[in-house]
């Protein structure tokens, strides 16, 4: 039983014991040789960082996804959607679409 | 363009340290406003509108060894390459920058940069010690182009991830939904410099950022932005949800954790903004191979890696692993035939397999990590060497 554990101990520690050795050595000669590795995050490029967080834990896997709510992309969707709805808009639509032969000009 | 002293008519160059135009000769400073860009003349079409030149003349010199172009606005002849270190640059053509809309000054001197660069280098345990004793001769200002992108983001996402307790795992659920405003999404405008080394010389502090003058570029280098408008917003709508993705991972708890589902929208209602913004550039060769450390002309953060000593690396590996593998071994000789023997009066064989298991998947997991971190940690060190630094097949390109 001796000779078996030890067999095996060694068979087993061995690799654990380079395993780990590497990992250390491995980190200590990142610290020492390899400058500056972080790169920025969100608060590097945003005053107010990440807004209108809304989070939810186990939920389940196919739950519904949340519309936009970010009130610059809803204000922009809304500045088009009125462009694209005013009658100006239909009727520029309209030339666009139209066939120019149908068009009857009045003097 | 040559700015010359008002009162001795010698050269003037920007001090860092006085933040002003400083003469070498007489030793009289002016502010940057002094000497305003002046008026080409009348345009054609608006008789009554005066035409300031949007450009601003320089020289182009061109490395023989990574072909990397610099541009020098003054009569400061460059004797080598600041991305490679070779002394082989040819003068290739006058030619015209676009003037960036802004511009963050120096606030780190020289000095400064040389100083905090030999700081960091004394620390280092496995640095050489020929680059320890290395005098620091050729370091370089380069005012860098960057894009500045205003980004709206929004986006909504499921995410898992796996907890482990000792009998079993489950995998839980997460629903992240936020939105995030961005006015200063910083990506390099040049294609000399790799995404991954400008990424790591970041944050910039745009809150500092001046109109631009041309008179902060006296004494120091610039490169030109040759990367298209779409290109730029691209890439900033890219690292915007990158980053996104990593601040929501964050956020929920456990291992092997997953985006499932995302939607998400990222738009730019304005133009790109473009900047200079500052770096200091250290060249240097060891074993006839070039390396950069890149200094943040505003922060002083350090980005670079530099050469390691290999027989240090290794004697100190074989230590380690004689010492960690000798106490495993200890353990595992009077842990297991403990184990075996109090499972051997156990019915039920799954538990047996278990204890045997273990000790196997831990011995792999080990070897495994360690393999892993040595491979992260090699590949990143490269990431400054001058040939991935000046790469011209940039990997942002095969994305954008």
């Amino acid at each position: 039983m001796d000779g078996f554990a030890l067999f095996f101990a060694v068979i087993l520690g061995l690799p654990c014991g380079i395993g780990v050795a590497l990992y250390l050595t491995a980190n200590k000669l990142d610290k020492s040789n390899n400058f500056g590795d972080s790169k920025g995050d969100v608060t590097s490029f945003s005053p107010t960082g990440i807004e209108g967080k809304f989070y939810q834990n186990k939920v389940k896997k196919n739950t519904a996804l949340d519309p936009v709510r970010n009130p610059a992309i809803l204000a922009e969707d809304a500045k088009h959607s009125q462009a694209t709805n005013s009658p100006q808009a239909a009727l520029d639509n309209e030339i666009n679409n139209a066939n120019v032969s149908s068009i009857q000009w009045h003097k | 363009m040559i700015r010359t002293c008002k009162n001795c008519g010698g050269r003037i160059t920007f001090d860092v340290q006085l933040k002003a135009l400083a003469c070498a000769s007489c030793g009289s400073t002016f502010d940057v406003s002094e000497f305003d860009a002046e008026a080409d003349g009348y345009d054609e079409l608006e008789p009554t509108k005066l035409v300031v030149d949007d450009t601003i003349d320089c020289s182009v010199y061109q490395c023989s060894s990574c072909g990397a172009e610099i541009s020098i606005t003054n009569t400061e002849v460059s004797t080598f390459c600041i991305y490679c270190g070779n002394p082989s640059i040819v003068f290739s053509r006058v030619s015209k920058l676009k003037k960036p809309d802004m511009i963050i000054p120096f606030t780190v001197t020289k000095e400064q940069a040389m100083a905090k660069v030999r700081e960091r280098i004394q620390k280092g345990f496995f640095i050489p010690d020929e680059i320890k004793n290395y005098q620091i001769e050729q370091m370089r200002g380069i005012y860098i182009p960057y894009h500045i992108t205003n980004v709206e983001y929004d986006a909504s996402m499921i995410l898992s991830s796996v907890h482990k307790n000792n009998k079993s795992s489950t995998t839980y659920y997460y629903k992240r939904s936020a939105y995030a405003h961005m006015p200063w999404v910083t990506t390099d405008a040049s294609t000399t410099l790799s995404d991954s080394s400008s990424q790591r010389l970041e944050p910039y502090h745009m809150k500092e950022a001046k109109v631009f003058d041309e008179d902060y570029l006296v004494g120091f280098y610039s490169d030109a932005s040759d990367v298209m408008e779409e290109d730029a917003i691209a890439l900033a709508k890219r690292r915007v949800k990158e980053l996104y993705d990593a601040e929501m991972l964050k956020s929920i708890t456990g291992s092997s954790k997953k985006i499932l589902q995302h939607r998400e929208r990222a738009e730019v209602y304005t133009k790109p903004l473009t900047a200079f913004l500052p770096a200091w550039f250290l060249t240097f060769r060891y074993k006839d191979e070039p390396y950069t450390i890149i200094i943040n002309g505003q922060t002083g953060k350090i980005v670079g890696g530099v050469p390691w000593n290999k027989a240090k690396f290794t004697s100190m590996l074989i230590s380690l692993s004689i010492v960690i593998s000798l106490a495993c071994i200890m353990a595992l000789y009077f842990l297991l035939p403990i184990v075996f023997d109090g499972s051997s009066s156990r019915s039920s064989s799954d538990n047996n397999g278990n204890l045997i298991v273990a000790p196997i998947a831990a011995a792999i997991a080990s070897i495994s990590a360690g393999a892993t971190k040595i491979k992260r940690v090699l590949k990143s060190i490269s990431r400054t060497t001058a040939s991935t630094l000046t790469s011209y097949v940039s990997k942002r390109q095969k994305g954008v």
